[in-house]
């Protein structure tokens, strides 16, 4: 992701959208420090943590984590609690089911699937978006 | 002709003697039980795989009622889905042309 947007980086916006899958039992905390990361401008801080360190996740962690990206720790526990937190989620999830989402992760350039996961697949879609834009 | 129907006999009552000597009683009743054991056996698989079955359609009612869950349908790489932005976290110009939409799960 990061490849694209250096290579991009007027023309394309990346949106991340939470799908934690039931049967992935730390999926859902690791959203939900996520999301609490965010509510303190460090979504993406914590989501990169989250993500470098896939393979240990645990509940002790996103403590450590929060202190290491310079998170208000208090504030992150409470809000990864809140209900807030947990409707945030829900509503991206419930997106999902609209948008035809069976598995993660799932990508839309401007709302297209793409039909493979490679950067040379993703460049392509996205110039193909840029030059119809710049048509109309 | 007589004589040789009367030797047919006799052999026939010769012959029956021999086979039910072959065949020891004990091992009839043995035989018995070992097919009454599989078919008890076999009762008991059948029992089994009724219960799967019924187990099998309870877990689809189930996941077909489950909360969230992805769409039933494959998705069609032609098609523009209506996804939007929302109250989701970006990265990238808010004006930028493209909107790359990532769904994931962090496991």
């Amino acid at each position: 992701m990061d490849q694209v947007l250096k290579a991009f980086p007027n023309d394309v916006r990346f949106v991340f959208k939470n799908f934690p899958l039931p049967f992935h039992p730390n999926a859902m905390p690791a959203a939900k420090a996520a999301v609490a990361a965010g509510k303190q401008g460090k979504f993406w801080e914590m989501h990169d943590k989250i993500f470098q360190n896939a393979k240990e996740l645990g509940p002790d962690k996103y403590a450590i984590w929060g202190k290491e990206i310079g998170l208000d720790v208090d504030r992150l526990k409470t809000d990864m609690e809140s209900p807030e937190t947990a409707a945030f989620i829900a509503d991206e999830m419930k997106e999902a089911a609209k948008a035809s989402v069976r598995g993660t992760p799932t990508f839309y350039i401007n709302g297209k699937i793409p039909t493979g996961r490679s950067f040379d697949l993703y460049k392509s879609m996205i110039e193909e978006e840029i030059k119809a834009k710049k048509k109309s | 002709m007589r004589r040789s129907a009367k030797a047919a006999t006799a052999f026939a009552a010769v012959l029956s003697v021999y086979l039910a000597a072959c065949v020891d009683p004990q091992e009839v009743s043995q035989m018995k039980s070992k097919v009454d054991e599989i078919q008890a056996q076999q009762k008991d698989v059948l029992t089994k795989l009724d219960e799967l079955a019924k187990s099998q359609k309870e877990i689809l009612a189930k996941a077909g009622t489950g909360g969230a869950k992805p769409a039933a349908e494959a998705p069609d790489p032609n098609k523009r889905y209506d996804v939007s932005v929302g109250n989701s976290f970006t990265k990238g110009p808010a004006d930028a042309v493209v909107t790359f939409v990532e769904w994931s799960d962090f496991q």
